[in-house]
């Protein structure tokens, strides 16, 4: 779906990813009343532990706290497990 | 001054680590040099002969996160020069994933820096692995802490 000046985009990564069959998509924000990070979370019913999320908006480190703008990237994350 | 203190690269494809080593120190001339490998295990989190160690990563933001581990290291150390490699994808068993050397002009700062981009890799940027066994597959859960 093409991204517009209403929208955001929504990633999810690995076991996130896997577990709700979707890595990506485009999302109005019109949907998301107070225009958090958490509210979106929940507005694409990804139920998990807030403590086991990590958010990243437009490639940066964020919180679940954090206010979303039109057109932001936000990544949902499991715990990271690599090196 | 070295003009590039750094290079981080995610390698799609099998590395030999030690060539890498050899093309990257022409152009390093400090005394110290510390160098971490990380191999994949042979045996699962569970105890089971692992077939294929897959890696995923955030693209954009990986590089990011290390770059400017990287980028903060240079501005606190002049004598300072580091190359890290991360493997992505799907991986044999014993097959290197990591690779970290840095050189500095003392032992202890070579040693140092090493020891904790490694650390930082682990737990700060957005790499995920999954194990492959015959029973299927499983992500792991959790990092490996820091242990002797």
């Amino acid at each position: 779906m093409k991204n517009n000046a209403s929208q955001i985009k929504v990633l999810l990564f690995a076991e996130l990813s896997e577990k709700y069959g979707w890595d990506e998509q485009y999302l109005s924000l019109d949907l998301i009343e107070d225009k958090k990070a958490k509210s979106i979370l929940k507005h694409i019913n990804i139920n998990v532990a807030h403590q086991s999320i990590i958010v990243a908006i437009n490639k940066e480190i964020s919180s679940l706290e954090a206010t979303v703008k039109d057109n932001d990237e936000v990544a949902f994350m499991p715990i990271f497990t690599g090196g | 001054m070295d003009k590039i203190k750094y290079k981080f690269k995610i390698a799609t494809d099998p590395f030999d680590p030690y060539r890498e080593i050899e093309k990257w120190e022409i152009n390093n001339q400090m005394a110290a040099m510390s160098i971490f490998i990380g191999r994949v295990r042979e045996i699962d989190q569970f105890g089971s002969q692992l077939k294929k160690l897959e890696i995923h990563h955030y693209s954009g933001l990986t590089e990011k996160l290390i770059e400017k581990h990287l980028s903060e290291i240079t501005k606190k150390i002049e004598s300072f020069s580091a190359l890290v490699i991360h493997r992505v994808g799907f991986i044999d068993p014993l097959e290197p994933i990591v690779l970290i050397a840095v050189r500095a002009d003392k032992r202890g700062i070579a040693n140092q820096y090493c020891s904790e981009i490694l650390e930082v890799t682990k737990f700060k940027v957005p790499f995920w692995k999954k194990e492959w066994t015959d029973k299927g597959s499983s992500w792991v859960k959790n990092n490996t802490v820091l242990s002797t």
